[in-house]
C-alpha cells in the first residue's frame, strides 16, 4: 500500500522541480493529443457469440498432418489487400505449426484461383475462405469534440464491431463448416483513463486481466486463431467421415515412402502414391518393407 | 464557459445510452467480459424479446438511421466449470441436433418410428444428446421410441474393438438381420468421432443400410 504515495510524490517532484521539464511534459501531452495516436488509448475487447466458445484442438499438436489447406482471405472495403495478406500470413503460420501444408491467396474476385488448381493442380483438401467486414461503428461526436477541447481530459469513445465469416470447403467444394465470428472493441482515448488504467494494471490486476496496450487485440487474435483451427479440424473430420478426402491419390512427394523400383511402375508413378501391393515378391535379403501409412493420419479415435 | 458546460451536458446526454453498456464491467478485467454473452439485434427484434428494456421502433427515426440494440446476458455456467468440449457441444446442441434430425426426416417415410442413441465419452452428455434428439424428432411430429435396439452378444463382441464410425454400419446391418429393427423403424445414431472435435455427427440406419447424415 506504500507504493501509491511513493509514485505520486515521485511524479509531482519531477514535474514541479523544473520549469523546463514541465513545459516539455506539456508539449509531449499536446503532441500526443494532436496526433490522436494510440498511446493514450485503452481498448476493451468483448468476444461475441462463437468467439467465446471453448476449443479443444491442440494448437501445438499435429492436428493437420498430411492435410493441404488453401487459405483465401478476401479483401474488401473494410479489409485492404495488404491487411488481407497479413491475415492470411499469420493464419498460415498458425496452421503450419499444426502440420498443414498451406497455400495462401488474396483473390480480388471470388472465382480467382479456385481450390482445385491449388498445390500445382493437385487440389486442396480443405479450402478456408475468410471474409471480414465492419458490422458496426460508432463514435460519440460531442464526446470527441470535448475530448479535443480538454486535451483528452474527457475521453472520446469509439465503438466497433467486426465480423469474420469463415467457410471451410472440402475437396469437392462442399461446405463442411461455417461460422461467423464477431468481436466488439470499445476504445477510450484519454490521458486520464489511460493513466488510471495503467495504475490499475500495475497495482491490482493479474496478468490475465490487464487491459493496457494492445492486449485487447492480442486476445482477439488468440481467439480468432484457435476458433479457425477448431473449425478447420471439425471440417477435416467431417470430410474424412463422408469420404470426401482422397488421400490415396496424393502425389508421392508428400508421402514418406521408400524408393520406387525402376521396373515397378511407369514414370507417372513418381507423382502418385501406390495403391496396390507390388506383384513381384521381395528377395530374402531385402529388409521387410514398412507397412504403408494409413490413409487417415488423424489422432486415434475415441475409446469409449 | 457557458458554451463548454452546454457541450458537456450535451455529450453526457448523448452518452446516456452508453451507461448501461456491459462493457463498463470490462474495467474489472478481461475475464469479466468473457462471462457475458452478447449479440447485436435490430431494434424491432430486441423489442420483441425484451419489451421492458428496448422501446418499440419509431418509423421516422428508422428511416434516418438503423438503430440496433446490444443484448447481453451473463452465462449460466461459468467458464471452467464444465469441460471445454462438453461446453462447446452444449452451446450448439440445438442447431447440431436440428440439422441431423431434419436430414433424417427427409430420408425416411412419414410413418417411420425413430429410435435414437448417442455415443459420447461421458454418459451424462450422451444422455443429454439422446434426449435432445428425441425431443427434436417429437417436435417435428415424428413417432419416437425411448427403447433402443439391442444387439446379440456375439455382435457386441465383434464391434466392441472397432472405431465408432466403423462399428455403427456393422451394428446397423446386424440389427436389421436379426429382426431387432423392423422395416418401419429407423435408428438415428449421434456420435462424437474424434476427441479434438467440437461437433456431432449423425447417421441413419434404415432397412439394414447405414448412411452418414452429417
Amino acid at each position: 500500500m506504500n507504493r501509491v504515495p511513493a509514485v505520486l510524490e515521485w511524479g509531482l517532484s519531477k514535474a514541479s522541480g523544473d520549469g523546463t521539464k514541465r513545459v516539455a511534459l506539456l508539449a509531449l501531452l499536446v503532441v500526443a493529443v494532436a496526433s490522436g495516436n494510440a498511446c493514450v488509448t485503452v481498448t476493451l475487447y468483448e468476444p461475441m457469440g462463437v468467439l467465446q466458445r471453448p476449443t479443444v484442438v491442440d494448437a501445438g499438436a499435429s492436428s493437420f498432418t498430411d492435410t493441404r489447406i488453401q487459405l483465401r482471405c478476401l479483401a474488401s472495403k473494410d479489409l485492404p489487400p495488404g491487411d488481407a495478406e497479413k491475415l492470411c500470413r499469420f493464419l498460415s503460420t498458425s496452421l503450419r505449426e499444426q502440420g498443414a501444408e498451406i497455400e495462401t491467396i488474396v483473390p480480388r474476385q471470388l472465382d480467382d484461383a479456385p481450390a482445385s488448381a491449388a498445390f500445382d493442380g493437385a487440389g486442396a483438401d480443405l479450402s478456408i475462405e475468410i471474409v471480414s467486414a465492419t458490422e458496426h461503428e460508432y463514435d460519440y461526436p460531442l464526446l470527441t469534440t470535448l475530448s479535443c477541447l480538454t486535451c483528452t481530459g474527457i475521453p472520446s469513445v469509439v465503438e466497433e464491431t467486426y465480423r469474420q465469416h469463415i467457410v471451410v470447403r472440402g475437396r469437392n467444394q462442399a461446405v463442411l463448416a461455417e461460422e461467423t465470428l464477431r468481436a466488439r472493441f470499445v476504445s477510450y482515448n484519454s490521458v486520464v483513463v489511460w493513466g488510471v488504467n495503467y495504475l490499475f494494471d500495475w497495482l491490482f490486476r493479474d496478468d490475465d486481466n490487464e487491459l493496457s496496450g494492445n492486449l485487447g487485440y492480442k486476445a482477439f487474435s488468440k481467439d480468432f486463431y484457435r476458433q479457425t483451427s477448431q473449425l478447420a479440424f471439425n471440417a477435416r473430420v467431417r470430410s474424412d467421415l463422408l469420404g470426401l478426402t482422397a488421400r490415396a491419390a496424393r502425389p508421392l512427394s508428400a508421402v514418406p515412402t521408400g524408393p520406387v523400383p525402376a521396373t515397378a511402375a511407369p514414370t507417372t508413378a513418381t507423382t502418385t502414391a501406390p495403391t496396390t501391393a507390388p506383384t513381384t515378391a521381395p528377395t530374402t535379403t531385402a529388409p521387410p518393407s514398412p507397412p504403408p501409412p494409413p490413409p487417415d493420419a488423424l489422432p486415434p479415435a475415441l475409446d469409449y | 464557459m457557458d458554451f463548454a458546460l452546454l457541450l458537456l451536458f450535451s455529450a453526457l446526454f448523448g452518452f446516456s445510452d452508453h451507461v448501461n453498456d456491459p462493457i463498463h464491467q470490462g474495467w474489472k478485467g478481461r475475464s469479466h467480459l468473457r462471462d457475458l454473452q452478447c449479440e447485436r439485434l435490430p431494434q424491432a427484434e430486441a423489442h420483441r424479446r425484451h419489451p421492458g428494456f428496448v422501446p418499440p421502433t419509431d418509423m421516422r427515426s428508422q428511416t434516418q438511421m438503423q438503430i440496433d440494440a446490444l443484448v447481453c446476458e451473463r452465462q449460466v455456467v461459468s467458464e471452467g466449470l464444465r469441460s471445454a468440449r462438453d461446453e462447446a457441444i452444449l452451446s450448439q446442441l440445438d442447431s447440431e441436433v436440428a440439422a441431423i434430425v431434419s436430414q433424417a426426416i427427409a430420408l425416411s417415410a412419414d410413418d417411420t418410428r425413430f429410435m435414437v442413441d448417442a455415443f459420447y465419452p461421458s454418459p451424462q452428455m450422451a444422455g443429454k444428446i439422446r434426449t435432445a434428439t428425441l425431443q427434436e424428432l417429437a417436435e417435428a411430429g415424428r413417432t419416437t421410441s425411448t427403447k433402443m435396439p439391442l444387439l446379440a452378444a456375439a455382435d457386441i463382441e465383434i464391434i466392441q474393438g472397432l472405431r465408432v464410425q466403423d462399428a455403427l454400419p456393422i451394428a446397423c446391418a446386424r440389427l436389421f438381420a436379426e429382426g431387432n429393427l423392423a422395416a418401419d423403424q429407423a435408428f438415428v445414431g449421434v456420435a462424437l468421432i474424434r476427441a479434438e472435435e467440437t461437433q456431432l455427427h449423425g447417421g441413419l440406419c434404415q432397412a439394414g443400410g447405414w448412411r452418414w447424415l452429417r
